[in-house]
């Protein structure tokens, strides 16, 4: 079974942040995917583009070496995401940000995917009809 | 200046974990190892080296390009036999060598997230997730019922270490459901 763990905005500034409240709790999940990874698990850390954006993460800066070298994958606002998080976007009104973290969601081969967020209702409001598991932080 | 070569070879420097074990929160193998190796004079240099080899690694496994090398890597023949037939008769991947890359880079991308942590826990103590975080952590992760009651689990960690102190974060969720559900 392959699974995807995506962050929202919060998680990735807890993530960054060691002196963040959730800093801790976010750092267990990463942990936990690194030993299942080294059991051989198909599991991922991604980080739709547009969430990315929001939390102001730019991979070239040295503030955010930590996250930089937890192997998390960026997941590109592309033309089908785009159409994907627009449609969300109108029909919802949530940000730009989780509008593509909907898309990504909506669109993911993996077979389990698990949202950790700060906001579990946009997320459940954006995942449509998928099946997702939302870690509420 | 690290020499992927001489890595490559044996006879590179310390900077590759040893093992990347370091089940329930506990310092894993590579960072005792590195305790050791770096004297206080030291570890300055070692932490900037080992962060270095970090992001290189990490850099080089971003890069998937279509070069290719050969090596003389040499694998013990049972293994080299069992992939070739795993590979022709249960169809699982295209070729040996596709086998073996793939298992390469999932051991490598395990092994330099886990350092980054090490690296991390070792600069921020606090941040260290105990036994009782990454048992919830697994549990929200995989969307466990019993996620929603992090006592539990916790109370369960603080139980299981006392006999089990190399107990993992997916040996207490299993440890808290049995408590939850006792057989009638």
């Amino acid at each position: 079974m392959s699974q995807v763990v995506l962050l929202d905005n919060e998680a990735v500034r807890a993530l960054r942040n060691p002196t963040h409240p959730k800093h801790r709790r976010v750092v267990a999940h990463a942990q936990v995917v690194a030993q299942r990874k080294r059991r051989a698990a198909t599991i991922e850390v991604a980080v739709p583009s547009a969430v990315r954006v929001e939390a102001g993460w730019d991979r070239t800066a040295s503030a955010w070496a930590f996250p930089n070298r937890l192997r998390i994958t960026d997941i590109p606002l592309d033309s089908v995401h785009a159409n994907t998080a627009a449609s969300i976007r109108n029909r919802t009104g949530v940000p730009v940000a989780d509008a593509h973290l909907g898309a990504v969601i909506q669109s993911e081969p993996a077979d389990r995917i698990t949202v950790v967020t700060s906001d579990p209702d946009d997320m459940r409001l954006v995942a449509g009809h998928r099946q997702i598991i939302v870690v509420a932080i | 200046m690290i020499s992927v070569k001489a890595a490559w070879q044996g006879n590179g420097p310390s900077v590759w974990p040893s093992s990347t074990a370091s089940l329930g929160g506990m310092p894993s193998d590579a960072m005792r190892s590195r305790s050791r190796n770096c004297t206080t004079g030291t570890w300055y240099s070692c932490t900037v080296q080992r962060a270095k080899a970090i992001e290189r690694i990490n850099h080089l496994l971003d890069n998937r390009g279509p070069e290719t090398s050969n090596t003389s890597m040499r694998i013990p023949t049972a293994l080299r036999d069992a992939a070739a037939l795993a590979v022709q008769e249960l169809g699982v991947a295209p070729s040996a060598t596709a086998l073996t890359a793939a298992a390469l880079r999932a051991a490598l991308e395990a092994a330099v997230m886990q350092a980054a942590l090490d690296d991390h826990y070792e600069r921020h103590p606090d941040a260290r997730p105990n036994l009782g975080d990454l048992a919830v952590a697994a549990a929200e992760l995989d969307g466990h019922p019993l996620a929603h009651e992090p006592g539990r689990i916790r109370q369960a960690a603080a139980e299981i270490v006392e006999s089990h102190p190399d107990a993992g974060p997916d040996d207490v969720v299993l440890w808290a459901e049995a408590r939850a559900h006792p057989a009638a």
